[in-house]
């Protein structure tokens, strides 16, 4: 069975910034990184990012290749200028006080795939 | 120092097609256009989320959709990274998609040495915003068809790509 956002937020007891309506989205794949280019890498459908990086660059590069959702990890306070344009857009955002690490093996333990991480230059 | 340029076309691209995908021609084409300003990080990306929103409304697929907004999104970064200011400027032929990245910087001394994946000059608090990861070049080759970066130390960098839609 497919894993939810709502899944997630359940195992991780992670608060719901925005996005309430966009909880029953289902995890295609699950990304996890603090780079910007990393993550622009995701070439999989339905990707949803685990990320310590709690900027609004984060929103913009989800928004390039449409993440279905961005969960904050290690109690990161996002800046309210994410949480804003994420309520507008409808778009979901929860955050955790876990480590990465934990937020990672606890989704993982769900049945979540990972998506594929090819760097540039192995691509062409 | 001085002037430099770096070309690249994809295997398999035909390059005449690409040079009738930059000129004006009789061609219908949809044009977008932004200034991007300089250590504007907030606004990083604005570019490229206006020219994917455009383009998602054509009949391109969303592979090619994302292709092209990744490219721009890394094109823009950079701009706002590295230079004073600088321009994004899109047009859309039946036929591909051309993208314009004119900056008013630095320049880049060895393009060929920008190419490489992890080669990089941002400043640690670029890097502390996610940025700078020497990444932004290479993953711009790995998106599109065609790409030159023309540049002049102390004068500014162009970096045009095309992303061909047949």
């Amino acid at each position: 069975m497919a894993v939810k956002i709502r899944d997630v937020v359940n195992a991780l007891g992670a608060d719901v910034l925005s996005g309430e309506d966009g909880l029953d989205r289902e995890i295609g794949v699950v990304i996890s990184s603090d780079l910007v280019s990393d993550i622009l890498c995701c070439r999989d459908e339905g990707a949803f990012l685990i990320t310590g990086l709690a900027k609004i660059q984060i929103l913009r590069a989800a928004e390039v290749i449409d993440l279905i959702g961005i969960c904050f990890v290690r109690g990161k306070e996002p800046e309210r200028e994410i949480v804003a344009y994420a309520r507008q857009t409808g778009f979901p955002v929860i955050t955790t006080a876990k480590t990465m690490y934990e937020t990672c093996g606890r989704v993982y333990q769900l049945g979540a795939k990972s998506g594929e991480y090819i760097p540039p230059h192995k691509r062409e | 120092m001085g002037a430099s340029e770096f070309i690249w076309t994809r295997e398999g691209v035909d390059a005449e097609k690409i040079k009738g995908c930059k000129q004006q021609g009789e061609e219908e084409a949809v044009e977008i256009g932004r200034a991007i300003r300089g250590g504007d990080f907030a606004n990083a990306g604005a570019g490229a989320s206006e020219i994917k929103r455009v383009i998602k409304k054509l009949a391109i697929t969303p592979q090619i959709v994302r292709r092209v907004a990744v490219s721009s999104f890394e094109a823009e970064v950079n701009v706002t990274v590295y230079a004073e200011e600088g321009t994004i400027d899109a047009r859309v032929t039946p036929s591909c998609i051309y993208v314009v990245v004119k900056d008013r910087g630095p320049g880049i001394p060895d393009i060929e040495q920008a190419m490489q994946p992890g080669w990089t000059t941002a400043t640690p608090e670029v890097r502390e915003m996610g940025f700078g990861a020497g990444l932004g070049l290479p993953n711009i080759r790995s998106n599109v068809d065609y790409l030159k970066i023309s540049s002049e130390v102390g004068e500014g960098t162009v970096l045009e790509f095309a992303i061909m839609l047949e």
